[in-house]
């Protein structure tokens, strides 16, 4: 074998093998008829014929690769070679050869006078992939006679054993006839990591939520799940070896519904957010709707990657600003109902109200106007979606596309819908201007979904018709579906790195007019959290009916909606007509790689011409810059060096250190854990998951976890996977009813490979916690004392108070100690442990002397709270809250009681009298009253979707019994 | 025109009868003295040639037989066309072991499902404990199919997964329609794969 043979494999799996390899010249457009006539210098290129070995006993399968060679981009001197096309030698192909003398062709660059005037003999090589005439036949020049007779003879001897169309039997295990090409032509379409764009959705997604369904002995789609690990391990590595630099984006993103109205006050506060009085931002901290999944997104960057970089990150990061100045580089400003008449819904065509707009925009910005250019703009009858950047960088701006959706009356006409901007931001190259820099692709939409309280599902509706009729064409570019090339005709909003949604939304609040008013003109310092509790928005995102993935920074900010000139308005000037409610906002989402932190996220009360108030954000985006070159090459090598993760004669061997774990005593809110060591003991790379041991069971129960849940190992390489064990209040709920003894039985599977079993033991502690109170009632000693889980008192013999509980109250009444830090004091974790580790064991509570008392109290206050919030059902049940809310007075407060089942009279009595003490002990009990009924309310009467009812009255029913 | 089928099988059995060693002499030929115990289950193929042309492919579940993995083996015997349920000739408990899968296999598996006796471990004969005559015996009475075989050896071994392979595709249903899904145990019955349309030759795979 030699030199081009050697080339030629290094683009191989090793399920397949190069037959011959020779070097020819590509003569592009010559045909065997013209022979010697004037050729040009052609391209270098490699003809091989490739092999791969029958498999399931079926015959040999040949192509002709046709590969380029590229000199390498970084300084080590070697070439890359590259797949330029494939032909499968098919009945159809054909090859055939022709003796010519021409002039001599330069294949080795040797420029040299005395080669170039020779004449020199070689022959002209022809192949004709098949019969079809749309494929044009290629034809190349080469001297390597010898070499080239061994080439079209095995040509041929591939093409007389090669699959007809009429002979060949089908089956569904037998590989179609050279779908093992399949690999290699998704390779030649897409080569490059750097330029696909994959679905935002899926980046965000965890990789084994990304694989098939699968259960044990049923391994779901192995191909399937071997490409996307693969890719994710590839676009994780590639990334991490890379040399990146950082570079910081400020945007500013605003919406702004008009009411059809021209701008008539200066908008510079919202423009520029020079003015927040009012509205002021608290606290900035980014927090997820869907909870603690997402906190600490922004962290990204310092993650671990899988694999560590030859040097350390930091060394090779950089990051570059556009200017030292604050200013944003990019304004994005979204409008809605620019234009209320009935002709501007069915022709709109007039540029006028968008050209009004601009020069609003540009007077708001003032003098600094002629730093910026507008870049973009989509108008669709009311919407206007536009985007301004710095003068300096319009030029790091590409592909910029407009598109838009029209979703109002009749699903057609263009009052409600979207318009989307998508565009490629290449930062400047400030150090090598030949580096080609991978771009990072923003969409913007700016979208108005339908109006009314009642029609939360119609926008759910419209927000998934949007999305999805929103698309810009990709004009040529091909991108990868799963490894398989496939060509789309339109990239999705989510094809992208960045996200941003700016909507009038029209989502309201499930709360009553009323209460709503309330709890806004209250002085509760939690009633924006309070409200935002029902807002229909977050309440489609929790259910994953709209908005599924997307994230908000929090809302400091009072409602932006509505405040309709002449009609009567409430005490903080909204309008009786329409409930309060936040229906602009602006929603994001982001590739986990890239750093989104938002300074600000605030209405502008001061702008009060229209029925709404706008909103604005401002965003400092961090992105990672690669080189292109550097990042596909190196994306290719890693490609080939996890390519087989299947192998005729090779099985995947994955070994694990233990088949048992044992994770001895757990408890309640105790993290332990473990590590399981997979190593791969084989020749091949292999790909592991943990899979479900049953159809319906989940992968694991809920007081263990699994870290990481699939992977791809090295050979040689070994993966520590984490298994811990914590038992949080759902857990313990579940857990104090069953047995002492837990087990569990993993099934991890390697694709293409075997499934393996590891058993994992423990033994639980039961806890007090997060146990209902009849439960409570019942116990005869500690909870750590039962021998099982039905070792109760009988039901005729129940307490009449859970004992636990009430040593918690009965401590703090004993205790002399100021009671004003109480419940608004974080507590030291460690003794909270002590106080609750003493109600499991029954034992007396003791403490160390150095500790001070008041952080004890604080402690217990802090214990307190979790006993209440761990319980499965609120003290009172959920069927009694709508009476409690109905109660005005005091009496009739008292006399409800009587309804209450006797074990909630009695925690109810005695917790109240005890925080009736502590608001009597404060120097300001009416605040102290307001304070506590805040805390208590939601968690004695917790909120039930079967039974609603106001926050604000929960709070009134409760401070009937403290003040 | 010969038929290609293909078929789930699955190994159950008492651990250390030698399972997995039936399995790597059958698939590849092969015997090691040193077998780990297998602690989960492994998926291997192996495609057997009949007279009349006919191939047979089979899809192979070798699982673990250690008993604190007994919940599992549903999962894995589930749509199986055919069991091989094994024990060590040298072993009397080893035969009540497979008696106990049997019942299992007959109250909850496929009702069609084909399930065959083996007696391993023939090279240690002078240590029988489980005469032929008493495992022939109770094959017949149970409706099972019955051979013995050294996996070390090799004996027995094409024979029964031979016999195995003659007899399903006069039980096993046909599938009305082959399936397009490649996963394994994907299909509950045996798969007549010559019954498929003809696909189309490589050319549309190809147009780079």
């Amino acid at each position: 074998m030699g030199f081009m043979e050697d080339l030629v494999r290094t683009l191989l799996r090793q399920t397949e093998l190069v037959d011959v390899a020779i070097e020819a010249e590509y003569l592009p457009g010559a045909t065997a008829a013209s022979t010697d006539s004037d050729i040009a210098l052609g391209n270098r290129r490699i003809l091989a014929v490739v092999f791969h070995p029958g498999s399931f006993g079926g015959p040999e399968e040949g192509s002709v690769f046709i590969c380029k060679r590229t000199p390498w981009g970084d300084d080590t001197g070697l070439e890359d070679v590259e797949i330029d096309r494939i032909i499968p030698i098919s009945d159809a192909f054909s090859i055939s050869m022709a003796q010519t003398r021409r002039n001599a062709v330069d294949l080795h660059g040797n420029t040299t006078a005395s080669i170039l005037n020779q004449s020199q003999a070689g022959f002209l090589v022809t192949v004709v992939p098949g019969e079809s005439t749309e494929e044009e036949s290629l034809t190349f020049f080469t001297d390597n006679t010898q070499a080239l007779r061994v080439l079209v003879a095995e040509c041929k001897r591939f093409k007389d054993q090669a699959p007809g169309g009429a002979e060949f039997v089908g089956s569904y295990q037998a590989p179609e006839p050279f779908s093992w090409l399949r690999h290699y032509l998704s390779r030649t379409k897409t080569p490059q990591l750097s330029s696909l764009a994959w679905d935002i959705r899926v980046t965000n997604t965890p990789l084994h939520a990304q694989l098939s369904p699968a259960s044990a002995g049923s391994p779901g789609d192995d191909k399937f799940d071997a490409t996307v690990v693969q890719h994710d391990w590839v676009s994780k590595t590639a990334k991490a070896t890379t040399t990146r630099e950082q570079f910081q984006l400020k945007l500013r993103v605003g919406t702004f519904n008009v009411n059809g109205c021209i701008p008539s006050q200066d908008l510079s506060s919202w423009i520029q957010g020079t003015d927040t009085t009012g509205v002021g931002s608290i606290d900035l901290s980014p927090v997820s709707p869907l909870g603690s999944a997402f906190t600490g997104i922004n962290t990204v960057l310092d993650q671990k990657s899988p694999i560590e970089p030859e040097t350390p990150l930091t060394a090779k990061t950089s990051i570059t600003t556009i200017d030292e100045y604050d200013l944003p580089d990019i304004f994005v400003f979204g409008f809605q109902e620019l234009d209320l008449s009935t002709e501007a819904l069915l022709y709109s065509t007039s540029t006028f109200r968008e050209d009004t707009w601009t020069t609003a925009i540009l007077a708001a910005l003032g003098e600094k106007a002629t730093l910026y250019e507008k870049l973009a703009s989509k108008q669709l009858v009311g919407m206007l979606l536009v985007i301004f950047t710095k003068k300096e960088i319009v030029g790091c701006f590409s592909d910029i596309q407009v598109s838009s959706a029209a979703a109002g009356i009749m699903g057609f006409l263009g009052n409600k819908g979207g318009t989307a901007i998508r565009l490629a931001f290449t930062p400047p190259d400030t150090k090598d201007s030949t580096r080609a820099l991978v771009p990072t692709v923003f969409t913007f939409v700016n979208a108005h979904l339908a109006a009314f309280d009642e029609m939360y599902e119609k926008r759910n509706a419209d927000f998934q018709d949007v999305s999805r009729r929103l698309t810009f064409p990709t004009g040529s570019v091909q991108v990868m579906d799963n490894g398989n090339a496939t060509s789309a005709s339109a990239y999705s909003i989510y094809d992208c790195d960045v996200l941003i949604w700016l909507v009038y939304l029209n989502y309201r609040l499930d709360l009553p007019d009323q209460d709503v008013r309330d709890i806004l003109d209250s002085q509760y310092e939690d009633k924006l959290e309070t409200l935002l509790k029902y807002d229909q928005l977050r309440k489609a995102i929790r259910t994953k009916k709209a908005f599924e993935g997307f994230l908000e920074h929090s809302i400091t900010h009072l409602p932006t909606y509505r405040f309709s000139p002449g009609l009567p308005t409430d005490a903080l000037g909204y309008d009786m007509k329409r409930k309060p409610a936040w229906t602009d906002r602006v929603l994001y989402m982001h590739d986990p790689s890239i750093g989104f932190h938002q300074t600000s996220y605030t209405g502008h009360p001061r702008i009060t011409f229209s029925d709404h108030r706008p909103v604005a954000t401002e965003i400092d985006i961090t992105i990672n810059v690669y080189d292109k070159g550097q990042l596909d090459s190196i994306a290719r090598k890693l490609y080939r060096q996890v390519d087989v993760l299947e192998h005729p004669s090779l099985q995947p061997a994955l070994r694990l250190n233990t088949d048992s774990l044992n994770l001895g005593t757990i408890s309640y809110r105790r993290r332990v854990s473990q590590e399981l060591r997979l190593e791969n003991t084989g020749k091949i790379p292999c790909a592991y998951r943990f899979i479900r041991p049953e159809d319906e069971a989940p992968l694991y129960p809920e007081w263990l976890n699994v870290e990481p849940l699939a992977g791809l190992i090295l050979p040689g390489e070994v993966v520590n996977v984490e298994i811990s064990a914590y038992v949080g209040d759902k857990a313990a709920s579940e857990l104090n009813l069953g047995p002492k003894e837990l087990e569990w039985t993993f099934v991890v599977h390697t694709i293409y490979g075997r499934d393996s079993f590891v058993g994992v033991t423990a033994t639980y502690e039961y806890t007090c916690f997060a146990t209902n109170l009849d439960r409570l009632l019942r116990l005869k000693g500690s909870a750590r004392s039962l021998t099982s889980p039905d070792d109760l008192l009988p039901e005729e013999n129940a307490r009449n108070a859970p004992k636990d509980f009430m040593k918690l109250i009965n401590w703090l009444m004993g205790a002399d100690t100021d009671l004003n830090v109480l419940f608004t004091t974080s507590a030291d974790e460690n003794l909270v442990q002590v106080i609750q580790e003493c109600l499991d064991t029954g034992e007396e509570f003791t403490f160390s002397k150095n500790e001070e008392k008041t952080a004890i109290a604080i402690a217990f206050g802090a214990t307190i709270l979790q006993f209440l919030k761990a319980m499965p059902d609120p003290v009172i049940p959920a069927s009694l809250h709508t009476q409690c809310a109905q109660v005005t007075n005091r009496d009739d407060a008292f006399e409800l009681l009587e309804a209450f089942p006797p074990a909630s009279v009695n925690v109810w009595i005695s917790f109240t009298a005890f925080l009736h003490f502590v608001c009597q002990s404060s120097e300001d009990t009416d605040a102290r009253v307001v304070q506590l009924a805040m805390i208590f309310a939601p968690i004695l009467l917790r909120d039930d979707d079967a039974y609603p009812v106001s926050p604000f009255k929960r709070r009134r029913f409760l401070s009937f019994f403290m003040s | 025109m010969s038929k290609q089928y293909q078929f789930k099988l699955v190994l159950l059995g008492e651990s250390a009868v030698g399972k997995s060693s039936l399995v790597l002499r059958f698939v590849k030929d092969q015997f090691d003295d040193y077998r780990e115990s297998t602690i989960g289950a492994a998926f291997l193929t192996q495609t057997v040639t009949l007279d009349d042309q006919s191939t047979v492919k089979f899809e192979i579940w070798d699982t673990a037989g250690q008993e604190r993995y007994k919940s599992l083996a549903p999962m894995y015997y589930r749509n199986a066309n055919c069991a091989v349920v094994v024990y060590d000739i040298t072993q009397t408990s080893s035969l009540e072991k497979a008696r106990t899968w049997i019942r299992e296999l007959q109250r909850q598996a496929d009702p069609s499902i084909v399930i065959a006796l083996c007696g391993n471990k023939t090279d240690l004969s002078a240590r029988r404990q489980v005469s032929q005559e008493e495992a022939r015996k109770y094959a017949e009475e149970e409706g099972l199919m019955w051979g013995e075989t050294s996996a070390k050896t090799g004996e027995g071994v094409s024979e029964i997964f031979t016999a195995i392979a003659k007899k399903l595709p006069l039980t096993a249903p046909q599938a009305s329609r082959a399936g397009s899904s490649a996963r394994p145990a994907a299909g509950r019955a045996g798969v007549d794969l010559s019954q498929q349309s003809t696909p189309q030759a490589g050319g549309d795979q190809c147009n780079c």
